[in-house]
């Protein structure tokens, strides 16, 4: 079974941010700015905790800061086989996009 | 630093388990923080995260899902369970929860049918490409501070060239052609339009194309483009239309495209059916050798200038062309107003007013279930302080109360989605032709996910609005006292005067609402009984319009009239027939300016004008327009004889102080004119012309012989319903000319309604809300006496038994409950008078305190109280003592 495109987007932003920054916060701001999609919290854990349960990430419990209204943060860490279920998934997309490019514009 | 919205942080804390409530909440907040969230925003994505955990937690049920964040810890279960326990406690308590019900789908059905009218008329934005920055451009008259919609086109030319904040200008004229070539010929409401329009509008073809730079200069071909609607209707969503020819006014012209269905232009006056470019040579017009002529002007304003720039240089173009042409210039400004709120001005106050009806009638509809609410934590009591004595936490019993909230607001809220969908349905049926055929996005009156989204937004601040208030009640400290004292007899005092307090909020804004409907009804009432001047019943009326083509001369527009007026009064079922060019509540008017011989003439810019009626003889006899002096026109006044006007009693009053205006001679046209004289042969009754409280104006009749215009409006009086003899007056028409359409087909009654449109829809929705308002507060006032006299039997039973009779126990209920409705009904005349002042400009006939007003509204509150009072307290004084005793 390959990723969904919004749990594709989850995993990517984690991997680009630094393990301190890798919380709903950042992931969100990032998600934002690269596709300029706004996501709610709510969508962005729900989608993190089903992929938790799946065994694709872990999360750890950080420390509270005042910004946040002195509420914890939940960093996220990219588990190996989420990197690889990604990978495939992103092989595949490719393979399907092969020979496309005259019609969509997709290289 | 501001602090993030209260109410959301609180829902979000009270709908999450704890771990999910603390990322998502802490996630907000540092955004909030950084700054990088409005208010709304704030408030989308915390609902929206709602959503989504509800929705994941209610679909993850299955335990090898780890679905940790959204189990919540061990001292908490899921919302799931509280709101499948208050399914059940609902269920096992039906009254409770019609009732509820029942009051929350009027209020949630009745706010979401608001909000859908106004999404259509305000929010909504029109279908063009970024419609914010689309604008009318619009002449203001400086000297007398009024709006004109007609720019000239070199006004419109030198916008388009030198108001660099403007991307673009285009511009449009009526043009209402006749279609001729199939089965049946009709009238289409067509526009001429610059040849830029569509794309100015950034709206695209469904087919073929729209007009080129040539086709809209002069020379160019005939061509038109299509709206979706007239495709469909007069050529059957053909798709090989493009290309093939019709014939408009007698021109053959290519049809060359066909716009996409929600595409709508103009947006203030009769949708478009069909546009055709209209033809411009700017630098002509610039160059003085083409006059100047008058269109409608639309502009879109350059992205990021923003509206206040853009407006800066218009007003200085504008007054340069005031320097540069001040023969034709001198105190002409222009104003910009973004395309979709051009409709504001003139619904904005009512529907202010309704928002706030609206609002009141949910605010009751939340009061009352409190209140339901209220009563049922009272019998609750020993159920929620067992479970605080076995160590249920405050929060925890607050958020199981508002999880059943939630679920009572959700179902109360599909039930006015249903309400909402009935109501608009019905509304649609009712609209008036004139709304019917004006007003852009009424495709989207209905149900859409907007409104949907509306609705249950609404539900859950409802539930929230309703239910915290009995929710901390019913889990405050009172709950353990309950335990120590046994069984409740009649809950504490506390939330025995919170429900009185609720019951005397509800009956002042009952009152305060009927006041404000009782003054618009009785409004509407005089206005409808203002006399127009004429008799419209059983009068129907219809418009034609004589092609340029087949009609060439006056001498042929005469003729096709009269044989028109022979045939129609031939048909039996038919009084009396005539023709004038305008007809009064047509919504076309036009004054026309004039002199009278022998008087002094006028100072500059005081020059007297009057309405131009031009009518065949029997008009007046068909209007039963009262003569006041004099003839009316006859056979005499034809073409070559004298040349004759009549002229009402207002032109008289103004023009003829006291003297004789029989035999005197005016002239139409600016004074010192060369117009042929008119000898005035008679005066007619004042006819109101554009709406019954205006006064009558000026007018001047002249017969139709002298001036055979193309465009005239029958008037024929029927035996019945004007309706049912559509098809013969249609048919008589088309004996004289089988390709004549005739339009704007409707009974004489109807268009004076339809001037009061606005009058009678607000005093409709008035009194809708007020009887919604009414009802809600009399089942509120049962509601609470009905429940004290329940939990009061045992005392009422001591009583009898100690000698009170029947009669005292009645009096006693009575008495408790009427003093709650006439504090009520006292406070809310208060409210009601100080809004009414509010009212006064457009109240009609009836001041702002109209005693027959209130006195009416009071006395039906009271007897609504009297009687929702009466039933629980004859049930109390039929109490049977010993049976109650016996009970305890």
């Amino acid at each position: 079974m390959y990723l969904g495109e919004f749990e594709q987007l989850l995993l990517m932003a984690i991997l680009r941010l630094d393990s301190e920054e890798a919380y709903g916060a950042r992931i969100r701001a990032e998600i934002e700015q690269r596709t300029g999609r706004l996501v709610a919290p709510g969508a962005i854990y729900t989608a993190l905790d089903r992929l938790e349960g799946r065994g694709l990430v872990r999360s750890r419990l950080g420390e509270p800061t005042a910004r946040r209204g002195g509420k914890r943060k939940r960093h996220y860490q990219v588990m190996p086989a989420g990197a690889a279920l990604l990978r495939r998934t992103q092989e595949a997309l490719a393979r399907m996009a092969r020979g496309l490019k005259p019609r969509t514009g997709i290289s | 630093m501001k602090r993030p919205p209260a109410i959301a942080s609180a829902l979000l804390r009270a709908l999450m388990p704890q771990q999910a409530f603390e990322c998502i909440a802490g996630d907000l907040e540092e955004a909030w923080t950084a700054g990088s969230l409005s208010r709304l925003r704030y408030w989308q994505l915390a609902l929206v995260s709602i959503l989504s955990v509800l929705l994941a937690r209610f679909t993850s049920r299955d335990a090898t899902g780890a679905a940790h964040l959204l189990k919540g810890d061990g001292a908490m279960r899921s919302l799931l369970q509280d709101m499948a326990y208050g399914a059940r406690l609902m269920r096992r308590n039906p009254v409770f929860t019609l009732a509820a019900m029942v009051t929350l789908a009027l209020g949630i059905g009745a706010n979401t049918a608001i909000f859908s009218i106004l999404h259509v008329l305000i929010l909504k934005p029109l279908d063009y490409h970024d419609p914010r920055n689309v604008a009318y451009v619009r002449a203001w008259l400086h000297q007398t501070q009024t709006m004109r919609f007609g720019l000239s086109t070199l006004e419109m030319i030198h916008l388009q060239r030198e108001a660099s904040t403007l991307a673009d200008v285009a511009a449009y004229t009526y043009w209402s052609a006749n279609l001729t070539g199939g089965d049946m010929p009709e009238r289409v409401q067509a526009y001429r339009v610059t040849a830029n329009l569509f794309d100015l509008l950034g709206v695209a073809p469904l087919h073929g194309r729209t007009f080129s730079y040539d086709e809209g200069r002069p020379g160019g071909r005939e061509v038109a483009v299509l709206s979706h609607g007239l495709w469909r209707r007069r050529f059957a969503s053909d798709p090989s239309i493009v290309g093939r020819g019709i014939v408009l006014d007698g021109v053959r012209v290519t049809i060359v495209g066909v716009m996409p269905e929600r595409f709508e232009f103009p947006v203030f006056n009769f949708k478009g059916e069909l546009w055709a470019p209209m033809r411009l040579d700017a630098d002509a017009v610039l160059a003085g050798r083409t006059p100047a002529s008058s269109a409608v002007v639309v502009a879109r304003v350059r992205s990021g200038v923003g509206y206040a720039a853009a407006q800066a240089e218009v007003d200085a173009v504008m007054s340069r062309l005031e320097q540069e042409h001040p023969d034709t210039n001198r105190g002409r400004g222009a104003r910009l107003a973004e395309i979709g709120t051009i409709d504001d001005e003139i619904a904005g106050p009512a529907m202010i007013i309704v928002m706030c009806a609206v609002s009141v009638v949910l605010l009751l509809a939340c009061a009352n279930v409190a209140n339901l609410l209220l009563a049922r934590g009272v019998a609750r009591q020993r159920e929620l302080a067992v479970r605080v004595a076995l160590g249920a936490g405050r929060t925890r019993i607050v958020r199981q109360l508002l999880a059943e909230s939630v679920l009572l607001s959700l179902l109360g809220g599909a039930a006015g989605a249903a309400v909402a969908l009935i109501g608009l349905s019905g509304l649609r049926g009712a609209l008036p032709e004139v709304v019917r055929t004006t007003q852009p996005n009424l495709d989207a009156l209905g149900f859409n996910t907007t409104t949907l989204a509306f609705a249950l937004v609404l539900s859950l601040v409802t539930s929230v609005v309703f239910g915290l208030l009995p929710a901390f009640r019913a889990a405050g400290p009172a709950a353990q006292e309950a335990l120590r004292e046994g069984a409740g007899a009649g809950g504490s005092r506390s939330t025995r005067r919170l429900r009185s307090v609720l019951v005397v909020g509800e009956v002042a804004l009952a009152t305060a609402l009927l006041v404000v409907a009782g003054l618009l009804v009785r409004t509407y009432q005089q206005q409808h009984r203002i006399d127009p001047g004429f008799d419209p019943g059983n009068v129907l009326t219809l418009t034609i319009t004589l092609p340029e083509d087949r009609y060439p001369t006056p001498d042929a527009r005469a003729r096709f009239f009269d044989a028109a007026v022979i045939r129609i009064s031939a048909i039996s079922a038919v009084q009396a027939a005539g023709f004038v060019n305008v007809l009064p509540f047509s919504t076309y008017n036009r004054a026309r300016g004039f002199s009278i011989d022998g008087q002094e003439p006028p100072e500059p810019g005081r020059e007297p004008s009057a309405g131009l009626r031009i009518a065949t003889e029997g008009y007046f006899d068909v209007m039963r327009i009262p003569l006041k002096a004099g003839r009316t026109f006859d056979t005499r006044d034809g073409a070559q004889g004298n040349r004759t006007a009549l002229v009402n009693e207002a032109l008289v009053r103004a023009h003829f102080a006291g003297r004789d205006p029989l035999g005197a001679r005016l002239r139409l046209g600016v004074p010192g004119s060369d117009a042929p004289p008119l000898t005035i042969v008679g005066v007619a009754g004042d006819v109101r012309h554009d709406s019954l409280t205006e006064r009558p104006q000026p007018e001047i009749y002249l017969p139709m012989s002298q001036a055979p215009p193309a465009m005239m409006m029958l008037a024929a009086r029927t035996a019945g319903d004007p309706e049912a003899y559509v098809p013969v007056v249609r048919a008589a028409i088309q004996g004289v000319d089988p390709s004549q359409p005739v339009y704007h087909v409707k009974s004489a009654e109807a268009m004076v309604a339809e001037s009061l449109y606005v009058q009678m829809s607000a005093a409709a929705m008035m009194s809708l809300f007020s009887f919604v308002a009414l009802v809600l507060a009399s089942v509120g006032i049962y509601g609470v006496i009905a429940y004290s006299v329940s939990q009061q039997q045992h005392e009422f039973g001591v009583r009898l038994a100690l000698g009170a009779r029947p009669r005292d126990i009645l009096r006693l209920v009575m008495n408790n409950g009427l003093r709650l409705v006439f504090t009520g009904i006292f406070l809310g005349g208060i409210c009601a008078f100080a809004a009414s002042q509010l009212l006064r400009a457009i109240l009609y006939g009836v001041g702002p305190s109209d005693p027959v007003t209130y006195s009416s509204v009071v006395a039906l509150l009271a007897a609504v109280g009297v009687i929702a009072c009466c039933i629980p307290a004859w049930r109390a004084s039929r109490t049977q003592p010993m049976a109650v005793i016996r009970l305890e």
